[in-house]
């Protein structure tokens, strides 16, 4: 090969490698993002509602709310919880926790309905309702109790994934720099053997 | 609906020698005459077995005692709103009063097997009798349906439709006695009450049986209530009971439109607590504990307090319902045939109506869980109708 085809080889080479670094960087940075959005914005949103419901049933069990209290708040709060279902980000990055809230979402749904019920008949049912959620008994072909379990573990499981998030960028960074110190290391060794 | 239930058949029958002008052997005078039946009752109230109380031996039955019901019983339980206005009146009231306490009859434990839709189940079941002096005998057939203790292999888990089932079938199911000489619940009533007056009468007298009165006691393990104006919450509750108060299928029951379904349940009456059921109509009853109360109660005084106040609940009901269908059926008797009764029968009934649960006793027991009950049960049945007429007479 000639200079000059070289050079041209050389440049289209290094015009490649730079338009792919880019691209991933791109990839990257999108994904960040992404991940960023869920871990913090859609699961601090999802762990305060599902927070709010475990602690808004202990205190209607405990007699801490009323059953119009519950009910309107329960109301609200499965629509926050829905839209973020919804929303659909976290179908892709985080199934474990999508499954888990596909599971809970129709049955807090039904709850919801059931506790609107019992307010319009509150003078009937508030008591026996209430009952459900301290002994783990069924109302309305539903356990009360089951379904704040089942809020707690997801809250249980977001919190984890707070403690574990790390940003890709300073992840590669880090990689990186383990990396060039590890040539680095090879070829001082290999100076010295030589 | 059921996981654990006390279920009781009551039947009465009527033995109209007994409530005209009886002519009974000697040892069972004191039947016809309310003095006497008074100091039978205040004699024997506090006596055990086999002291001094009077027999009746029936072929395939044995020897049976005609027991005052125990003093501990009639001072303490439901019967005390009759027993205490006699305390307090002891001279007047005595033997007026002594007529609404009846002589008990233990017919000992039998078997009674039934099938359900899936499996053949045997029960074990108690068999008394309650007499009273005015000429009414009820059969009671109190049975368990549920898991026995000391039965750990055996996982009971009856549907709506086996128990519906079930329930159907009791009655005309084979009661195994021991001479072999096997009923049902029935027809035992009827061979009964024949031979109990073939020995109490110095003459063949008759009786005639009345109809079967289903009493469900149904525990507290699971939350049941249903909405009786909507029937928005608890529908399947409801449908699952309208079933069983009226002997039909749940099938037909959902079928139903909500009125019609509210008709079956019209006679549903408010439980003194949260969370209580009680049902009434001609045919059964259905009595449901809180599950607030009870669970309360577990809390604070234990399981064993558990068992003894819904035992007693429920042995209160069947006190109740007893001496309701036995009213029902005297009442109804005299006024057809008012006739042929001595007038001074008559007015002793009358007399001591007016001293029952039906004024004075009612007043002076504050605690009388079948207070208020008790005016929506007589109307279903037409006691209040004869009350009224009786007063007439």
């Amino acid at each position: 090969l000639t200079e000059d085809q070289l050079t041209i080889l050389l440049l289209i080479a290094i015009g490649g490698s730079g338009t792919a670094a880019g691209y991933f960087a791109r990839v990257v940075q999108k994904y960040e993002e992404r991940q960023d959005t869920i871990h913090l914005t859609k699961l601090p949103a999802l762990f305060s509602s599902l927070f709010n419901f475990v602690q808004l049933s202990r205190a209607f069990r405990d007699g801490g709310a009323s059953i119009d209290e519950f009910a309107d708040r329960l109301d609200k709060l499965v629509e926050n919880i829905g839209s973020e279902i919804f929303a659909g980000e976290i179908i892709l990055y985080e199934k474990e926790i999508y499954d888990e809230l596909a599971n809970l979402y129709p049955r807090l749904h039904s709850l919801n309905a059931i506790a609107k019920k019992v307010k319009e008949n509150k003078n009937s049912f508030e008591k026996v309702f209430r009952f459900s959620f301290t002994n783990n008994q069924e109302f309305e072909h539903m356990k009360p109790c089951e379904i704040v379990t089942s809020a707690e573990k997801i809250t249980d499981s977001i919190r984890t994934r707070f403690k574990r998030y790390k940003s890709i960028s300073i992840m590669l960074l880090v990689a990186l720099f383990v990396l060039g110190a590890a040539i680095a290391a090879i070829e001082y060794f290999r100076s010295i053997t030589s | 609906l059921v996981i654990r239930s006390h279920v009781c058949f009551t039947r009465p029958f009527l033995i109209p020698d007994l409530a005209i002008d009886p002519i009974l052997h000697d040892e069972y005078r004191f039947l016809g005459n309310l003095r006497a039946y008074a100091d039978y009752y205040l004699a024997h109230e506090i006596s055990h077995k086999g002291h001094g109380h009077s027999t009746v031996d029936i072929e395939g039955l044995g020897t049976i005692e005609l027991k005052p019901l125990n003093k501990r019983i009639t001072l303490g339980g439901f019967w005390k709103s009759f027993r205490i206005p006699i305390k307090k009146e002891k001279e007047q009231a005595d033997s007026i009063l002594f007529q609404f306490l009846p002589l008990k009859m233990s017919l000992g434990l039998n078997q009674i097997s039934a099938r359900s839709s899936s499996r053949r189940e045997m029960f074990e079941m108690q068999r008394s009798a309650y007499l009273f002096p005015f000429g009414i005998c009820l059969v009671n057939c109190d049975f368990y349906v549920g898991p026995r203790e000391n039965f750990d292999e055996w996982s009971y888990e009856l549907t709506n439709d086996d128990f519906l089932d079930l329930m159907k079938k009791l009655p005309r199911a084979t009661i195994f006695s021991k001479n072999n000489t096997n009923y049902n619940f029935r027809n035992f009533v009827g061979y009964f009450g024949e031979n109990l007056v073939k020995k109490l009468f110095k003459y063949p007298a008759s009786i005639q049986l009345g109809d079967m009165h289903t009493t469900y006691f149904l525990s507290s393990d699971s939350i049941l209530y249903f909405n009786p104006d909507k029937l928005d919450l608890g529908r399947e509750t409801a449908v699952a009971i309208a079933a069983l108060m009226s002997g039909s299928t749940i099938l037909d029951m959902n079928t139903k439109s909500p009125e019609e379904l509210r008709l079956v349940l019209r006679e549903i009456l408010k439980g003194r607590r949260d969370g209580e059921l009680l049902l009434f109509n001609e045919d059964s009853s259905l009595l449901y504990p809180s599950p607030l109360w009870l669970d309360a109660l577990k809390t604070h005084q234990g399981t064993a307090a558990v068992k003894a106040k819904t035992s007693c609940m429920y042995h209160n009901y069947l006190s109740f319902i007893n001496i309701t269908l036995a009213l029902e059926k005297y009442l109804e008797y005299i006024i057809a045939n008012k006739e042929n009764i001595p007038k001074e029968k008559i007015d002793t009934i009358r007399m001591g109506l007016q001293g029952t649960f039906l004024n004075k006793a009612i007043k002076s027991s504050h605690s009388f869980y079948f207070k208020t009950r008790f005016e929506p049960i007589a109307k279903t049945l037409g006691i209040a109708d004869y009350l009224t007429t009786v007063e007439k007479l």
